[in-house]
């Protein structure tokens, strides 16, 4: 599924629990406390931004976040290589959905490909 | 059209395009607003360092950079933006696979669209660290090392601020030096 993993799950709950009023609540009760403390925290950076460290120190972040981006991938991949069987598979597919958005494919364009070819492997194996 | 609206209204297509996770946008969202001149490269970072600082859900940077944008309308509306279509189509996906039998169409589904989240997640990591790490080293190397870091052991928060650590001391080292 496309979107937040954490948020999809809360309006799926939150729905089952009371509809799309739950929906709404839940994902309200999520996001906006955590929302109002960013703002906070983001006037307190903006503070620093006469230090030339504290700018350093948030440049290193982004490239901190790509880094956690990358692990966040192979970590995955790494429990999907657990099952021999779909080694091949996922070796595949994962290597061309990483290419393909490295080059700059669109993501939705990149899954629709990525998914139906592993869709099709999946469906030979399964 | 105002930079909040505009901003908002991409938000509709960004949730939908979120394959992997909100995560694997980041580069999509950075190219967006810093390419319309709407946040710079470093307002933007800033964004997503206290985006990942806070509490909370990982899609934050979202309405945050709405905020940074244009204030307290363009966070709600990217934010709503962002949310409406994902949480409607997991609803429905949701009901979908609970009230069917778990067929095997299903079951083969699920199981081909992990290896294709991972490697778009993969792929949006490198990409977002090609756009971000240009020209210094210690950019390049904090993406490399991080990378391999949080491979090994998933604590994302340690990671960052030991990648903002270093980027503050060799700034100061650069600086000084």
């Amino acid at each position: 599924m496309p979107g937040a993993n954490v948020t999809n799950l809360t309006a799926v709950v939150g729905y089952a629990a009371r509809g799309v009023p739950g929906a709404i609540v839940a994902l309200a009760a999520l996001t906006l406390p955590s929302l109002a403390i960013a703002v906070v925290l983001l006037a307190l950076a903006l503070q620093l931004k006469r230090f030339p460290a504290a700018i350093a120190a948030e440049r290193a972040v982004l490239c901190g976040a790509a880094g956690i981006t990358i692990a966040a991938g192979l970590r995955t991949l790494r429990s999907l290589a657990k099952v021999p069987a779909a080694r091949v598979r996922v070796a595949v597919v994962a290597l061309l959905s990483a290419a393909l958005v490295v080059i700059g494919v669109p993501l939705l364009a990149v899954a629709a490909v990525g998914i139906g070819l592993s869709f099709a492997l999946a469906w030979k194996t399964a | 059209m105002s930079p909040g609206l505009a901003y908002a209204l991409r938000c509709l297509f960004f949730g939908i395009s979120a394959v992997g996770g909100v995560n694997a946008i980041v580069p999509q969202v950075r190219a967006s607003v810093v390419g319309a001149g709407w946040l710079s490269p470093d307002a933007f970072a800033r964004v997503v360092t206290v985006a990942q600082l806070a509490p909370g859900p990982n899609l934050l940077y979202i309405p945050l950079s709405g905020w940074a944008i244009a204030g307290a309308p363009a966070a709600l509306g990217a934010l709503v933006a962002f949310l409406l279509p994902t949480a409607t189509a997991a609803i429905v996906t949701a009901r979908v696979l609970l009230a069917g039998d778990a067929s095997r169409r299903i079951v083969v589904l699920r199981a081909a669209i992990a290896p294709v989240a991972a490697g778009i997640l993969t792929g949006a990591g490198i990409a977002l660290g090609r756009a971000v790490a240009t020209t210094r080293w210690i950019d390049v190397a904090i993406v490399i090392a991080v990378a391999a870091l949080a491979t090994w052991r998933g604590n994302t928060l340690r990671w960052l601020a030991l990648a903002g650590v270093a980027g503050a001391l060799a700034s100061l080292g650069t600086a000084g030096g």
